[in-house]
């Protein structure tokens, strides 16, 4: 063997080599692969696995991510339908479903979520623009409405997406609502002037209750004490007819003996010892000494 | 002899070279997974196996591909904050509009682990960065939605419940691999400008549980009182009927008692209780004793001034 043809036998093994290392790709569970052949496409890999195609000068493959990949547009400012200004951020989530119409018209990743920022945005705007904004920020309309919103966002833009870049949008997401700056300081003024009225309406709600309370207090204690003053009267008024009874009862037995009797006590009370009294010498007390009989009548 | 042996020495020196390089790069497709750990192969680009904890053998470079990922380890990412290793910045929260246009901050701390390793690594970009994105837009979502008291109030929980099954419910569609375990929220601030406002709700309510606290109090004070007045009323007018009776029952008993003798002995006794009657009175008072018939113009005996 010269030395000549052992060299060019090294080069042809070499190149033979590159050659078939370049006729095999490896296509990723993460990737598609698109395989051109001077720049013409000539078949699509969907599936992950080993390849074989034309050594690289003649054929190429493209591999593009096929993951979901996700990025958030710049917030833009909207005027909804009743003219208040919204802040939307938004996150956009999409994948590429036709490579080959993806790297025809994106091309690149950067260039792919620049349109998509593109046309999300102003499909924002035009759906946010069609409702009023309690379409969206409500406190009784809880997520429906608000996932109609955002189903309004998706339905417009997918389509044309799909047609357009290849792509799919995946997925709209409004992660963040918030206020032009200049209408924060309105907001909080809002917000200060509302719990203002809220802190007052507690302390009025509180002395009116206590109020309330007190007065149902003092109204129950009150009948308390009245209902006992008209049981005790009751009682009493039982007790003294009772007595009276018994009185009745005692002193009817003997009607013309209790009459005495009562006067007897009756002058021992009213006779004290500062009253004067003129006896007649005949009254009853002294008629013994007069011999007449005592206890003869009055 | 000696020539043919050197000419078979050298390739077999060569040869054992070349082994031993064959053999280090076979060597290279060794790997071990830790007990936290699984393993996700890949073969020409395709998921061919998913392996737990142990030591293990793959083709090498570039037939084999290996992912070991920690499937047991929670991790964790925030809501309107970084939550770098350290975990000590302050929480500012991520500002967002309730439902009745109050701008609240809200910070909520997530952690899952890796459900799916293989789901994980090839069907979505950075899962883990996305979390944080979705959990935001729910967060929005639910927030939106509420009116500021019950997200700073009885609300929490359910934010935190509907953040954590919203994500999880969007992670799922995705194919992320990802499992959420918890979402808490670590705080829900308000702008300096109006905190010192809700703050003096606060305190108002506050004010009215103490002002009802107090009526209550009141009553529960006034009541047994009144209750203890009015039983002592009662009583006494029992006891007041009780001695009124006893009473009757007395005086009458001394009048039956003495009219038993009289109806035995009327003139005796009637002349009996007379007498005695006069004994005890006459003593006290002062008395004048006229003559009858014309004694009706008495002679006053009294010496001195009248008495007044």
């Amino acid at each position: 063997m010269t030395p000549l043809r052992r060299t060019l036998l090294v080069a042809a093994v070499a190149v033979a080599g590159l050659a078939a290392w370049s006729s095999l790709v490896v296509i990723d569970a993460t990737e598609l692969g698109v395989f051109t052949r001077f720049g013409r496409v000539v078949g699509v890999a969907t599936a992950p696995g080993l390849r074989v195609k034309w050594p690289t000068p003649l054929e190429r493959v493209a591999r593009v991510d096929r993951r979901l990949l996700s990025f958030t547009p710049v917030p833009a400012e909207y005027l909804s339908e009743d003219r208040k200004n919204l802040v939307v951020h938004t996150l956009v989530t999409w994948r590429t479903v036709d490579p080959v119409r993806y790297l025809a018209t994106a091309g690149s990743r950067a260039m792919a979520q620049e349109r998509l920022a593109d046309i999300v945005l102003a499909a924002v705007g035009s759906v946010i623009g069609a409702h009023p904004s309690s379409a969206v920020i409500s406190v009784d309309g809880r997520a429906s409405r608000f996932a109609e919103v955002m189903r309004g966002i998706l339905d417009e833009a997918r389509p044309r997406i799909r047609a357009e870049y290849g792509i799919d949008l995946v997925d709209v997401r409004l992660r963040q609502l918030t206020l032009p700056e200049q209408n924060r300081s309105n907001v909080f003024a809002r917000m200060q002037a509302e719990r203002g009225k809220i802190a007052m309406q507690y302390r009025s709600e509180g002395e009116r209750e206590y109020r309330k309370l007190v007065a149902v207090a003092d109204h129950e204690k009150t009948r308390i004490l009245a209902e006992a003053y008209r049981e005790a009267e009751r009682l009493k008024a039982e007790g003294d007819a009772h007595a009276m009874q018994v009185y009745a009862d005692a002193f009817g037995r003997g009607p013309q003996f209790y009459k005495f009797t009562r006067t007897l006590s009756a002058y021992e009370k009213m006779l004290a010892g500062d009253t004067t009294i003129f006896l007649p010498a005949d009254a009853e007390i002294f008629k013994i000494l007069d011999g007449r009989p005592a206890g003869g009548g009055r | 002899m000696i020539a043919w042996l050197r000419r078979a020495a050298r390739p077999a020196w060569m040869l054992a070279a070349v082994a031993l390089a064959v053999a280090a790069y076979l060597a290279t497709g060794v790997f071990t997974v830790a007990a936290d750990e699984q393993a996700v192969v890949r073969r020409f680009g395709r998921v061919s196996a998913r392996l737990g904890p142990g030591i293990h053998y793959r083709l090498p470079w570039p037939v084999d591909r290996v992912d070991v990922l920690r499937t047991t380890t929670v991790m964790k990412t925030g809501v309107g904050f970084a939550l770098p290793d350290g975990e000590t910045t302050s929480v500012t929260g991520m500002e967002i509009l309730t439902g009745d246009t109050n701008i609240v901050s809200v910070a909520i701390a997530l952690q899952f682990v890796i459900a799916n390793p293989s789901a994980y690594l090839v069907e979505v970009e950075a899962p883990a960065a996305l979390i944080g994105h979705v959990a935001e837009s729910v967060l929005t979502e639910t927030v939106v939605g509420m009116p500021v008291d019950e997200v700073l109030t009885t609300g929490r929980l359910a934010v935190q419940e509907r953040v954590k099954s919203g994500t999880q419910a969007i992670l799922d569609r995705y194919v992320s691999g990802i499992q959420l375990t918890s979402a808490s929220i670590m705080t829900i601030t308000l702008d300096s400008a109006v905190a010192q406002a809700f703050q003096d709700v606060a305190s108002a309510s506050a004010d009215r549980e103490n002002k009802i606290n107090e009526a209550r109090t009141y009553a529960n004070t006034v009541l047994p009182k009144a209750r203890g007045e009015a039983r002592s009323l009662v009583l006494a007018a029992q006891s007041y009927r009780e001695q009124r009776v006893a009473e009757a029952v007395g005086n009458t008993a001394r009048f039956l008692e003495l009219l038993t003798e009289y109806a035995k002995a009327p003139e005796v006794t009637r002349s009996r209780l007379y007498l005695e009657a006069m004994e005890k009175i006459l003593p006290k008072v002062k008395k004048y004793v006229v003559d009858s018939e014309q004694g009706r113009q008495p002679l006053n005996l009294r010496l001195g001034p009248p008495r007044p």
